[in-house]
């Protein structure tokens, strides 16, 4: 297992009460760093800045959809290769055929757990 | 050796009282070597006549003056009985010259006369030759006369008789007694020249050999020999006669001595013309065969060789009348059972077969007119339809079919009704009227043939009336119906598809199905999907679904049922396809959902809030942080407010487009409830700072209140929302015609002209954020809507961008 000490996870979220408890969560039950983006542009501003080790990724937002941030990630050379986990409403997207067709690592669907949202997020990107 | 032959010795009695003269006459007549003499003697008249009568001699030669009487009495004997006596006699007399003697011996039939004193060995045997000369061809011409008569009998026999084995058997008989033979047979020839005797007459004590098989090596090797050539077989004595051992053998097993075989020829048969042959035996002693005798038995060879053509003729002839007679026979049998086979097949007809005359008589009518009317045949013969009583309907039609039928002389047919009795029902009867001509080519008579087609007739009604339904189906049914030939052309549809997708029957009939009435982006995939079914019907597909796409451009989605349609043996002739128009439905399916979708992410964010507050404050982790702790219950807090929210506006823009809200309609008064409106939202605006500002006229109204007011508030909050700090928002009611308009106006950024209409829509905010950012739901407007159309009102907004945005909302006066 890598070290995971010096982890950063960069979540989209255009959900305040979202971001904020998924952050208390990370720094409490783990050493990652975690960076909160309230929208697409935001969160794709702080990838390109940070090129964090994965990125936590809501579906349904405003203006610019997790689906247009998904095709943005992998288009680009710098970010194709960050695993990225869905965090989202759409319990539908968690079946395997639909991980595998978008790309991602996996999906952890709201409402989550608090308590576990880090073991998740270490079991499904192997940390 | 015996010999029937005419030139044998002849015997010659001489009367003569002298022994000198009897030597002497002896004497001279042996001096003619070129005759043979036997010589009877006798001295008295007595003896004369004794010798006469036991010998029989050929010639008498009589003294006329015997010791016991005069020679003529000797005459006068041996012509007794004869009418006009011809004796082979010579008379010698001394007296010469004496006329009354000549004459007296010549009527008593005297061959000659002759005086003793002439008598030289020269003139007697001159005399006695002469005479033996007339005497022989007497005998001679006797004989051919005989010999004539019995081939004439045979002739006549052969004429009277047909039957070989009769005839042949005759033949037998009259040669053997005419040649006073002791054996004649007649032999037939086998195809293998191996034969049997077929006939014979047999002179006691010799025994039979009727029906022996004979065969000799002779006859197969070269076919019959010399017989095949007509010749004759002479031998007067076999053993002398130079025959082979076999077939002296063989002749030696009747047993035979003297033998006369004639071939019998058949005249037609010329690849094997030896029938048979006519053989003729002496048994005992050889014998000469006369030249009369051969040619007696090759004349009887040749009648029965005309017998045998005949009995051949007469066996044909026969054969050919019993097979003539036989075939009359059989064709009587057989056209007797079909006599009685047709009876029967008639009268035990479920049809109903009659026959009238030219007056419409019944000459004839079968039993089923019994179990139909319940009237014996018998009570018909000799009447009409109408003295029968038949219904009137009936007689007319029939009587019309036949007068034309008469007038025409084509069989007629049509179709009648009938009552059956003991309330049985109606009958129906299909009728053929044929007619029936006499020797002169006239109608005679009339057939009619009723044949009983009621349940021809309850099955044509029972698809009339299926058919009908299915018409009525196809026609009023809410479904599309289209029928396709093999070629994809259409050859029915059902008025709703007309209906539904604008089309005109003569704008559909005949048109190719996918050209014409399927996109074209589908109509390759339907190509692909249904090319094979023809070849392999199992391939078909029952169910499938495609856009088709209507006169006026649209695009519709049906699906379809589909089903092949086949004839009665099975062959394919096209395809019968139902559909439902889909198009809403699926729209109503795609919108749900969506709906459903963002309900559920709606739904699951403030969950996930809550859930992940309360799961941390209540891990423990935040005990040290009561500040985070703090800020955690407020967002658990915060967002159970907002799920209630949103559960109560799902429920009741639920409960309002099922139409399970009632309306509390009651006449209230604008100004009073526009009062209520800003009352409510005045310290929300005044916390904005915004002001309200309104122009409402008293106005009654008929709604319900309280769901105006949640609309009015509802737009007023929006309004309040996205105004900026310091500016306006307008309430204003005007009374038209017919409603009452409500409008909310303000000044806040506007709304895309594109958004104008979705805004309406549930959770189609124009920017979804606003509805966590303004603590919406995202179902205000959605609800303002339904009210709206619950009380036949409309909703709608206009807007320019960054100066404001106006919804106005209209109420009916009345619905």
């Amino acid at each position: 297992m890598e070290n995971t000490s010096s982890k950063t996870i960069v979540l989209i979220d255009d959900e305040e009460y979202i971001c904020q408890i998924v952050k208390t969560c990370v720094e409490v039950f783990s050493n990652w760093k975690i960076i909160t983006a309230r929208s697409a542009k935001e969160g794709l501003a702080a990838i390109a800045i940070t090129h964090p080790d994965a990125i936590l990724l809501d579906m349904l937002m405003p203006n610019m959809d997790g689906f247009a941030v998904l095709k943005r990630l992998k288009a680009s050379t710098k970010s194709v290769d960050i695993p990225i986990v869905l965090l989202t409403a759409r319990a539908d997207l968690a079946e395997a055929h639909k991980i595998a067709e978008l790309g991602v690592q996996g999906v952890i669907v709201k409402p989550f757990h608090p308590t576990q949202i880090t073991s998740e997020l270490s079991q499904i990107l192997n940390w | 050796m015996t010999s029937p032959t005419l030139d044998v010795a002849i015997t010659i009695l001489i009367v003569d009282d002298s022994e000198e003269d009897r030597v002497t006459y002896m004497r001279y007549l042996q001096s003619d070597l070129s005759r043979s003499y036997n010589f009877l003697e006798a001295a008295t008249l007595e003896e004369g006549l004794i010798f006469w009568r036991s010998h029989q001699p050929d010639i008498v030669l009589v003294d006329y003056s015997l010791p016991d009487g005069e020679g003529l009495e000797l005459l006068e004997a041996m012509g007794e009985g004869v009418l006009v006596p011809k004796l082979e006699a010579i008379v010698l007399t001394g007296h010469r010259g004496n006329e009354q003697l000549i004459l007296q011996t010549m009527r008593l039939g005297a061959a000659d006369y002759l005086s003793k004193s002439e008598v030289t060995a020269l003139s007697l045997c001159n005399r006695v030759g002469r005479v033996v000369d007339h005497l022989l061809l007497s005998r001679k011409l006797q004989r051919l006369q005989n010999q004539e008569i019995v081939i004439a009998k045979i002739a006549l026999h052969i004429r009277q008789y047909f039957d070989l084995e009769e005839i042949s058997n005759a033949i037998v008989q009259e040669i053997r007694a005419f040649l006073k033979a002791d054996r004649t047979v007649i032999y037939r020839f086998n195809s293998d020249m191996s034969g049997v005797i077929i006939a014979e007459s047999v002179f006691p004590p010799w025994e039979t050999c009727i029906h022996r098989q004979l065969s000799d090596e002779y006859f197969p090797e070269n076919m019959g020999g010399e017989y095949r050539e007509g010749r004759v077989f002479i031998a007067p004595d076999i053993y002398t006669a130079n025959l082979s051992e076999c077939h002296l053998h063989m002749l030696e097993q009747f047993p035979t001595r003297a033998s006369l075989i004639v071939p019998i020829l058949h005249p037609n048969n010329l690849d094997h013309p030896l029938w048979g042959l006519l053989c003729t035996y002496q048994c005992f002693e050889p014998h000469f065969w006369d030249e009369l005798d051969i040619r007696l038995l090759q004349q009887l060879s040749v009648q029965l060789a005309i017998a045998l053509q005949q009995a051949e003729l007469y066996r044909s002839l026969q054969i050919s009348n019993t097979d003539l007679e036989n075939r009359v026979n059989e064709r009587t049998a057989e056209l007797f059972k079909r006599q009685q086979e047709s009876t029967a097949l008639v009268e035990n007809s479920p049809n109903l077969i009659l026959r009238l005359d030219r007056q419409l008589r019944h000459l004839y009518i079968n039993s089923a007119i019994e179990k139909i009317l319940g009237i014996p045949p018998a009570a018909f013969i000799g009447k009409t339809f109408r003295e029968m009583g038949l219904p009137e309907r009936s007689i007319l039609v029939a009587e019309d079919a036949i007068r034309t039928l008469v007038t025409t002389g084509i069989s007629q047919q049509y179709e009648i009704e009938f009552p059956l009795s003991d309330n049985r029902g109606t009958a129906h009867y299909q009728v053929s009227v044929i007619p029936e001509y006499d020797a002169d080519g006239e109608i005679s008579t009339i057939l009619m043939v009723f044949a009983d087609i009621t349940s021809n007739k309850l099955s044509e009604f029972a698809l009339q009336e299926a058919n009908r339904r299915w018409q009525s189906l196809l026609d009023n049914v809410r479904l599309i119906v289209i029928g396709l030939d093999n070629e994809w052309k259409v050859e029915y549809a059902n008025p709703f598809f007309l209906e539904s997708m604008g089309y005109e029957l003569a704008e559909v009939i005949g048109k190719d199905w996918l050209s014409c009435f399927v996109p074209q982006s589908e109509q390759e995939n339907i190509r692909r999907d249904f090319g094979g079914f023809l070849n392999n019907p199992d391939k078909f597909l029952k169910y499938y679904q495609n856009a088709i796409v209507t006169k006026s451009g649209q695009e519709r989605v049906v699906s379809w049922n589909n089903t092949i349609l086949r004839k009665q043996n099975n062959e394919v002739i096209g395809t019968m396809s139902i559909g439902e128009d889909i198009t809403d439905k699926l729209k109503v399916e795609r919108l749900k959902s969506e709906f459903i979708s963002i309900a559920s992410h709606e739904l699951r964010t403030p969950l996930s809030s809550i859930r992940g507050a309360l799961g941390l404050l209540a891990s423990g982790v935040l005990a040290n942080q009561p500040e985070v702790a703090q800020n955690m219950l407020n967002i658990a807090s915060s967002d159970t407010e907002r799920l209630v929210r949103l559960v109560n506006d799902i429920l009741d823009l639920e409960r309002l487009e099922s139409n399970n809200v009632t309306l509390n309609r009651q006449w209230s008064d604008t100004a009073e409830i526009c009062q209520q409106v800003i009352e409510t939202m005045e310290a929300i605006a005044a916390k904005s700072q915004i002001e309200i500002i309104s122009n409402v006229p008293s106005q009654q109204i008929f709604a319900d209140r309280d769901r105006l007011v949640q609309t009015l508030v509802n737009l007023l909050s929006n309004a309040v929302k996205f105004s900026m700090p310091h500016s306006q928002v307008h309430l204003e009611v005007e009374a038209i015609t017919d409603e009452i308009i409500f409008r909310v106006r303000d000044h806040g950024r506007g709304i895309p002209e594109s958004n104008l209409e979705s805004i309406f829509e549930r959770f189609n905010q124009v920017d979804a954020s606003d509805s966590r950012q303004m603590g919406g739901t995202g179902l205000g407007l959605a609800i303002c809507r339904s009210i709206v159309q619950q009380h036949g009102g409309k909703i709608w907004a206009e807007s320019v961008l960054n100066q404001g945005s106006t919804v106005s909302f209209t109420i009916p006066h009345r619905i």
